[in-house]
This record gives structure tokens, sequence and C-alpha cells, in this order.
């Protein structure tokens, strides 16, 4: 009784009291913007690879058919809003903070608004599976409708974790938004009804959902609690949450709804959870029990420089200058800034001439009085404001401190990459400071930096590679030349290989190496019984080896002279042990086919797999030699195993995923310099054109990293074609294994 | 239609640096107010000479380091450093004291690091125990209770102020120990906390006349927490330390310490909890950061009055754990949300 009394309510960490400013727009009724004249729809609305346009200029389309392909497992289809003619796919400016341009496919409308037949639909969704679902939630083209334009169906990939609440959120904590309130008022139904299916394709029949709604949202609530009557569901919550910005971000609506914490860099999936907006569920229903994919949605309308602020319901690719001019216009000389989103984490849109996307929620046309001046900025007095508003616990003032100081390296130990950006200690900045801007700056320059590292990392290690195998090559001609001779003169004397015999003890270190080493083969082996057969025919001849060598070799360790002597001996001794076991065949024993075998692997392993015809040429030739000489040629190659397996062990990163496109030998080997190069150069300096940025206005500094962004966008397009031409699996994983040890190193810094 | 544009947040703020500085300047009012009725003209002489004084030097130094002077003097930063530089002087101190302390204050304590913002120490103390150390004579002159309406009228504290003459007034005439001045004497003197009391002006519940400014100064400072001008965390950690400490030694011996009432009720302990060291420039900002600095003030604090060479030590104190405020900002980082706990 006591305890509950004085339990804190259900909150997330920080958060600020925002004016609402929700009045100006959730009077009116909800309005249907009118069919507007051309559609723009740009190609890549969605966080992911763009979609490739499907139609050609010149082509009819109806609304409802696709016009452009979702391209790889992170994208989303897009579909024309209306009937029309394609007029031009070109690059038009749209809602991106930079202004910049990006490829759109033109629609003019003829206003006859023609539809496609609509796509396989119905309520018999449950005779589907998870994956059909999916497929058809991607080919609806939705993502989700919050604003982060996330591709929904990727979202619902359980990817077999088990799944204990689904989340429904409408918890719009921004001011001056209310399309979600809307969408809560008026479409209550679809809403519920989305939830079966959302639990079929969760393969969940009775998981629990909660549906959040800040608790101004009252007559929302109402209408979902007599929807969800009406559908007769059970385990389903309507849940008001306090209105405190920003309750509707993912990770706070989670601390708030279940105490739990997303774990930093993971998904809400990685604590059970899944998180849907309500717009999106709407949008799943539609597409799932109409056939309709997404080509609409509510768009809050607002602001007091604009005519008749209100919800408007208005077909995605119509421009901002469509739909204001559907509310009415704009107030003749109020407009001072057009904000595309909300007035928290929206941006300044500098024409009205762009268009409506799917995460788009809301257009706010401000006047000079509503928004902040730009002139105000004062100094940071390190109030701790900042630190007592932000819903993730950073430090901001000690990150924009860093991050103006461009120590980037400072910033990211601060945790920079847990900020969500949502602005509330620049709202709570009694200094004026732009925070959120020097963090996105910050954040562009480390991403910049990694990117050019990784190149340059890649390009050296290419380089050191091909030095290093030439040399090596070099190396193997002399000595196998030697060894010829050698093993001529010993053929000669066969006496002379039972005398050294006795240093055998010294090759312990050999013989583990090639355990080792065999080990990590055995593994990383992808070939069938042929090869396994090879490598238990090796594995026996190893046994007697061992036997030969623990017989042969008296109780005194000695220290190796040298381990490639050492090891000649014990193979010789090995040689001799093979020939006095087996009967002297000239044919091949299985322990010396095994050999064979291992000799050519072992080439292999060194990085020569061009040349493994020459290796195969070779251990067939060397089949034919006599049992000592293989035995050398087995001893030499162990012995450069046990080399690169030592160094190997040396490196700190343990990296699963390069040992499938690499063999051990080469990964050790990439390993090893990967770890003296990190030893050479504990971080990445990076001084270049940095006093520049110092005196940079946050302005500036905007339009830096939206280049910065478009240049990674650009870059995100075009690297997996240009990485699988040009890069190796062998520099890939490269890349891989200083991740992991970066990753590893962070860790430790923590 | 092209539009402007400019980078989020777009609200309007919802408060700003002068906002913080008035408030801060407004929740001081009644305990000016009780001081001035308690002690005269004194304070209120002193209180327009700094603020003019800290005008004029900062415009100076703004003009002179090339920043927008009508921006910063209307940031009220100038001001409050002077206020509570005064605040701290005794209410009977020559103007070109004052002024002197302001220049400190503002040179030393500020406008060499950068100006606001980048001072690592809090600049009314700075220039305080600059002069504190330099001219002991004057600031160890505090008057007794005048009034506002008593016999040391307005003209005598103007007169004093400007040329240094009480008229027919004597020094000894109007001047009282203060109690921790009498305490830090009368310790070293062997005498005995009653003996002391004897001597100096003990009221209801620490020093005569400061006990209820004191006081006034709590309900300022309270508001400024309700307000959200300062956090919770630096004043509880100092007067709970204050109290903890000077407890533990008053029950160990009660005749040779002062009971913690006295500690809290005298000297400069509740101005400094609420309104000194919650400087957001000097002080540390992270939550836990605050409680730590808080208690180092507090401990310090006891110390140097009971082992000190000064009668009070919240200067000293200050400006010591301002030392110690990146260490403390270091290892008191709050754990980010979605990483381990």
């Amino acid at each position: 009784m006591l305890a509950t009394l004085f339990k804190k309510p259900a909150k997330f960490t920080g958060g600020i009291k925002l004016p609402e400013r929700k009045s100006l727009s959730n009077g009116a009724e909800l309005r249907i913007a009118p069919l507007p004249a051309q559609l723009i729809h740009p190609l890549g609305q969605h966080i992911g690879k763009a979609a490739k346009a499907c139609v050609a200029v010149g082509d009819r389309v109806l609304r409802n058919q696709p016009i452009a392909l979702g391209d790889g497992l992170i994208s989303a289809d897009v579909h024309a809003a209306s009937s029309g003619t394609v007029s031009a796919i070109e690059s038009r400016p749209i809602a991106h903070a930079s202004g910049l341009l990006a490829p759109c496919i033109v629609i003019d409308c003829d206003q006859e608004d023609e539809a496609t037949e609509p796509a396989p639909h119905g309520n018999d969704f449950l005779s589907l599976s998870s994956d059909e679902l999916r497929g058809r939630i991607r080919s609806a083209g939705i993502v989700g409708m919050g604003g982060a334009a996330f591709p929904a169906a990727v979202k619902l990939n359980a990817r077999g974790r088990a799944i204990d609440t689904l989340i429904l959120n409408g918890a719009e904590c921004e001011s001056y938004i209310t399309c979600d309130d809307m969408l809560a008022r008026t479409q209550a139904d679809e809403i519920i009804r989305s939830i079966p299916i959302f639990r079929h394709i969760l393969g969940v029949p009775n998981l629990p959902v909660i549906v959040a709604l800040e608790d101004h949202m009252q007559q929302a609530i109402a209408e979902l609690r007599a929807a969800l009557e009406k559908s007769g569901l059970r385990r389903v919550e309507i849940r008001a949450v306090p209105s405190i910005y920003p309750e509707g971000g993912e990770k706070q609506l989670i601390q708030t709804l279940t105490g739990l914490e997303v774990p930093t860099g993971g998904l809400p999936l990685d604590i059970g959870l899944v998180c849907q907006n309500i717009g999106t569920a709407a949008a799943v229903f539609r597409a799932i029990v109409h056939g309709e994919p997404l080509t609409s949605r509510i768009v809050t309308v607002t602001g007091e420089a604009v005519q008749q602020p209100g919800n408007y319901e208005v077909r995605l690719g119509s421009k901002v200058a469509d739909i204001v001019a559907a509310a009415g216009g704009y107030k003749v000389g109020k407009p001072a800034r057009l904000i595309m989103g909300g007035a928290m984490m929206g941006f300044a849109l500098k024409t009205d001439d762009v268009p409506i996307v799917k995460g788009s929620n809301c257009v706010l046309v401000a006047a000079a009085e509503e928004v902040r001046p730009t002139d105000s900025t004062m100094p940071c007095i390190r109030c701790g404001e900042c630190a007592e508003v932000c819903p993730a616990s950073l430090l901001p003032q000690q990150l924009y401190w860093h991050a103006r100081g461009d120590e980037f390296d400072k910033a990211k130990n601060l945790n920079l990459f847990d900020c969500i950006e949502c602005g509330a200690c620049a709202q709570a900045c009694p200094s004026h400071i732009p925070l959120v801007q020097y963090y996105r700056y910050a954040k562009a320059e480390i991403w910049a930096e990694e990117r050019e590292k990784a190149k340059s990392d890649a390009a050296r290690e290419r380089h050191e590679f091909r030095l290093e195998r030439v040399e090596r090559e070099e190396r193997e001609k002399l000595e196998r030349q030697k060894q010829r001779q050698a093993a001529l003169a010993a053929s000669k004397k066969p006496d002379a290989a039972s005398s050294s015999a006795s240093n055998g003890a010294a090759s312990d270190p050999v013989k583990a190496a090639l355990a080792k080493a065999a080990a990590a083969k055995a593994k990383a082996s992808d070939s069938g019984g042929a090869m396994s057969a090879i490598e238990k025919a090796k594995a026996t001849a190893k046994q007697r080896q061992a036997d030969a060598a623990g017989t042969s070799a008296t109780a005194e360790v000695a220290k190796p002279a040298s381990a490639a002597a050492a090891a000649i001996a014990k193979a010789k001794a090995a040689a001799t042990a093979t020939d006095s076991d087996e009967s002297r065949e000239s044919a091949l024993t299985p322990a010396q086919k095994a050999i064979a075998a291992a000799k050519l692997k072992a080439r292999k392993a060194a990085g020569n797999s061009a040349e493994s015809p020459t290796a195969q040429h070779e251990a067939v030739e060397t089949a034919q030699q006599t049992p000592a000489q293989l035995a050398i040629e087995k001893a030499r190659a162990a012995a450069r195993q046990k080399e690169t397996s030592e160094v190997a062990s040396a490196s700190p990163a343990e990296d699963k995923p390069a040992k499938k496109s690499l063999t051990p030998a080469e990964l050790a080997i990439l390993k090893a310099k990967a770890a003296v190069k990190k030893s050479q150069q504990p971080s990445a300096p990076s001084a270049e054109s940095k006093p520049a940025k110092k005196s940079l206005s946050p302005a500036e500094l905007a339009i830096l990293k939206a280049k910065a962004a478009a240049k990674k966008a650009d870059k995100e397009l075009s690297t997996p074609d240009a990485a699988s031409a040009t890069k190796s699996p062998a520099q890939l994983a490269i890349e891989r294994a200083k991740a992991a040890a970066k990753a590893a190193q962070q860790g430790n810094g923590e | 239609m092209q539009f402007t544009v400019a980078s989020s947040p777009h609200l309007t703020p919802a408060t700003s640096v002068s906002a913080v500085m008035l408030k801060l300047l407004l929740a001081l009012l009644p305990g000016v107010a009780v001081y001035a009725l308690l002690f005269g003209w004194g304070i209120l002489l002193n209180l327009v000479i700094g603020c003019l004084s800290a005008l004029v030097i900062e415009a100076l130094f703004l003009f002179w380091r090339n920043r927008p002077v009508k921006k910063h003097l209307g940031d009220y930063t100038a001001i409050v450093t002077a206020v509570l530089l005064v605040l701290a002087l005794p209410p009977l101190t020559p103007w070109w004291l004052i002024t002197l302390g302001v220049f400190f204050a503002l040179s030393l304590g500020k406008h060499v690091y950068g100006g606001l913002g980048y001072n690592p120490f809090n600049p009314a103390m700075v220039g305080y125990v600059i002069v504190l150390i330099s001219f002991p004579t004057e600031l160890s002159f505090w008057p007794g209770q005048l009034g506002l309406f008593g016999d040391f009228s307005l003209v005598d504290t103007l007169q004093y102020s400007l040329f240094g003459s009480l008229g027919e007034q004597t020094l000894d005439g109007i001047s009282s120990a203060t109690v921790l001045a009498a305490i830090d004497n009368g310790f070293s003197q062997g005498l005995t906390l009653a003996e002391i009391q004897q001597q100096a002006a003990f009221g209801l519940l620490g020093s005569a006349g400061f006990e209820w400014i004191a006081l006034a100064y709590l309900a300022g400072g309270l508001w400024l927490i309700q307000q959200k001008v300062i956090r919770w965390q630096i004043p509880a950690a100092i007067i709970a330390t204050v109290t903890l400490l000077s407890a533990v030694l008053w029950l160990v011996d009660s005749s040779q310490y002062a009971s913690p009432l006295v500690h809290l009720l005298s000297g400069a302990v509740i101005l400094g909890a609420f309104f000194i060291a919650t400087d957001p420039v000097s002080a540390s900002t992270t939550r836990k950061g605050r409680l730590w600095f808080g208690a180092g003030i507090g401990v310090l604090i006891v110390v140097i009055r009971s082992w000190g060479g000064y009668p009070d030590g919240v200067a000293f104190a200050v400006l010591l754990m301002n030392i110690a405020v990146p260490m403390i900002d270091y290892y008191t980082q709050p754990r980010v949300y979605g990483h381990s706990k």
C-alpha cells in the first residue's frame, strides 16, 4: 500500500515538458487534400537502399501500381499515388535537411485516379505463412510512419527470437503534431484489427500488446478502447503515458512501459519487443486485408502562419505547396520558417516545392514569434540542464565541448553514438546552443574518418601482402632447390637420419603447432568426405610420428638449436619409423598420400592459392619421392605453420566470419599484421582541415554534415558493387577483424 | 516560395542565461532586505558601488576582447558576480576596495580564461579572496547592528565609504566581533565556548542578526530550487556535511567546538550553499558529482573554521573544490541508457 503510494510513476529517464500547441490542428475534422496536378515520388524515402524505378518516362501508370521496386533486403517499393503519365525520372529537390536533389519519379496526374486491381488480400491471412505476410507488407511499400521510415517488414522479422510484447506506438510527443491522434480517432478499428496480423507474423498467437498514447489524447484513447471491445481481442492494453518529450521515442517508450532498456547498439528485438507506430499498423491492416499499398497518409498542417491548420489525408508525392494550398494557403506576410516534421526534430525547408513522403508527419508553417531566434546563442555556462533532460543520460555539455573542439574520440568515449538526437538538451539550454547540430557534425566526422581509415588500411594491406608474397615465392624457390640437393644426399646416407633422432624431443613445439594448425584446418575445411579421409590418414601418420619421436627421444630436453633443424630431424625420425613399420613398397602408402596432401594444403595455407596447380603438381612429384624426402617437406611446412600460428595467437582479434573465406594461415598472417600495425599506431590521427571548422556557424555545420551524409548515402549506394569488384574476401576479412579488435579495445576502455 | 533555414529545435526557448541570472538576483532580495534592515545602509551602498563597477569593468573587458558588449552586459552575469562578492564583504567597506574586488573577480576570475563559461573558479570568490588576503584589516571590521534608521545614517555611511571618515563615531563604537572571528580568536587564546559567548554577539540561533539573514537566504535558495534555477544536490550536500561534521566535533567536545546551529547560521554557509557554490560554470555538472562537490565544500568549511587561520572558510572551500571539478565530473558520469548497470 505504502509502497505503491511512493512508487514513482513509470517514466523514462530525463525528458522535458514542451508547450503542446496541438490544439491548433486537432480541433478540426480530418480533411482530404485534393488530388494535385503532379506527384513526385522520390526513390529513396525510407532507411536503406533507394528503390529502383520500374517504369519509363511516357508510361501510363495507375494508382497503387508499383513504380519502383525495393532494392536489397532493407528497402521498400514505391507506388503511384494516382493515375497519370510518368513525365520525368530525374533529380528533384526532396524533403531533406541538406536541400540536396535526389532521383524522383514524376507523374503528371490525369485526375481520373484509376487504380489497379488490388493485390491478393483478405481476412484469411491466418492461412498464410509469416514470410508470405511480410512479403505482402514489403510489396505494399510500408515503412515506419512515425518519421524514421524503416521498412516495416524487416522490423517484423523476429529472426527466431522469442517475442514477449508488441508495442503500438501512438505517443505523439512533439509539439504541434496530431496526425497519430487523428489516425487513432478516425481509424481506431484498423489499428486494433492489425493486432492479429502482427501476432500471426511474429508467430505468437496470444502475444501481449500495449497500445500507448499520451495522456492528453483522451478521445483517441476512448475510440481505441471501443474498437478493442468490439474486436473481442484479449491481452491488449490501451495505455496512457505521461506527455513528456521524447516519450514517443522507441527506446523511451519501451522504458516507460516495461522498465527495460534496449541494449546499446541493439534492437528492441534483443529484449523480446517489437515496436510499431500506429500509423504503420493501420497501413499494414489495409495492405493485408484490403490489398492497398501505401499511397497516402495523414499529415498535420499547422502553425500560426497557415490559414486552416488541421490534419489532411494526403497522397504521397504531393508537394508541400499543394497541401498548404489545401489548408487555405499561407497567411500573408506571416511565414517565417517552413518545417518538415515537428518543431523539435523537424528540419527547415528552403522551398515548398518538395514532396510529401512516407515518413512526413507534419508540415509546420511557423510565424516569426513561434520559432527560436538564430542569433541568441550564448556561451555554455555548464549549468547541466541538458544532462537533466537527456533521455539517454548523456552529458550533453561535455559532448558539446568535445564536438566543438573536434575531439571526436573523446566525444565517442562519452557515448556520442547513444544520442538519439531528440533535441531535449538544446530545448533546455539557457544559452540557446543548437547542441544536436554539434552531435550530428561529430558523428558525421567520425563516420567519414572511419571510412577513410578502412579504405587506406585495405590498400596498405593489399600492397604489403603482395610484397610479402613475391618475397616468399623467391625464398621458396631457393629452398626447394637446396632441399632437393639435401634430400639427394640424405637418401644416400640413411643412417644419418637415425643418429639425429635423439633431438626429437625438441620438436614438441612444432608438433603442437602442427596439431593446432590441423585442428584449425579441420574447422575451416569445407570439403567433403575425401578430404576428411585424408585428414584421418594424416592424423594416423602424425600418431606414428609422435610414437617414433617419443621412443627415440631420450629424457634430455634439448634446446632446439634451430626450430627448422629440429623439425627436419624429427621428420627424419618419423620417416625412419614409417620405413621400419611399413613394407617398403614404392607405391604410396596412405601416410605418404596424407603427407603429400598436407604439403599441398600447407602451401595453399601460405597464401599461394593462385599457384595451386603448381603446388598440386609438386605434391604429386613429392609423392613419388622417397618417404624421407616427403617427411622433410612436411616438416618444413609444419615449421612454417608453427611460425604463423604462433604469431596468430598473439593477436587479440578473434574473428570467426573471416575464417570462412580465408585459410587459417592466411588469416593468421593478416591478424599478425593487423596487430603489429595497431601497436605502431595507437590511434588514428586526423588533423586535416580542422582549424577551419572551428569557426563554422551551426548552419554551416549543418551543411557540412548534410554533405557528409549525402556522400555517405552515395557511397552506400555504390559500395556493394564496388566492394565486391575491388575487395577480395581477404580485405573484407581484414576490415572485419579490425572492427572486432576495435570493439574489443573499446570494451576494455570502458 | 522560399524560406530561411535554421537548425532544430525550432521551438521558442523556454529559458535564457539572463532569465536564470535575474531569478538568482531576485532570490537574493529577501536576504538583502533583512541585511539592510538589521545592519544599515552600508550593504545597499556597497551593492550600488559593486554593480556600477561591474558594469563598467565588464564593458571595458568586453570591448577590449572584441566581444558584443551589449549582449553580454545584458546577461547579468557580471552583476551576479558583483552582488555575491559584495554580500561576502563587511557592510562597511571603502568603495575602492569593492571596485578592486570586482575588478579582480572579473579579470582574474573570468576574462583571463575567455569570459563567461570558461572560468574554472568562481569569479566572486576569486575577487573576495584576493582582497581578503590583501586587506585583512579592512575586511575584519564588521559593524554591529546599526539598523536602517539608527544613529549611523546614510550620510555617515557615504562618508565612510567614500572618504574613510567616521565623523563623530568611533570604530570601536560601531564595530562588533563576529561570532566566527570571536570563536577563532577565543579558542586560540584558550578560552572556552562559554567565555567566548560573553564576548561576541551571539543571537538566538547563531550569530546575532546574521542568523535572520541566513534564514532569508535559505528561503530564496529554496525558491531557486523550486524554479529549477539550481539543483538540490550542492546545497543539500554542503548543509548536510557541515551539520554532520560539526555535530560530531561538538558532541566530542562542546567546550572547544561550536554547535552545528552556530556553524550553519553564522558566516556564509547558507549564502554559499545556495548561491555561491551553485555557480554553474565552476561547479560540478553531474548529479552524483554535485553531491561530492558539495560534500567536499562542507568538509573544508568545517576544517578551516575549526583548525584553519581564517574565521570563515566558505570562499577557500569553494575555490579548492573548483579545482577538483574536472576530476569529479570524470568519475561521476551517469550510466548511459542501454549500457550495463
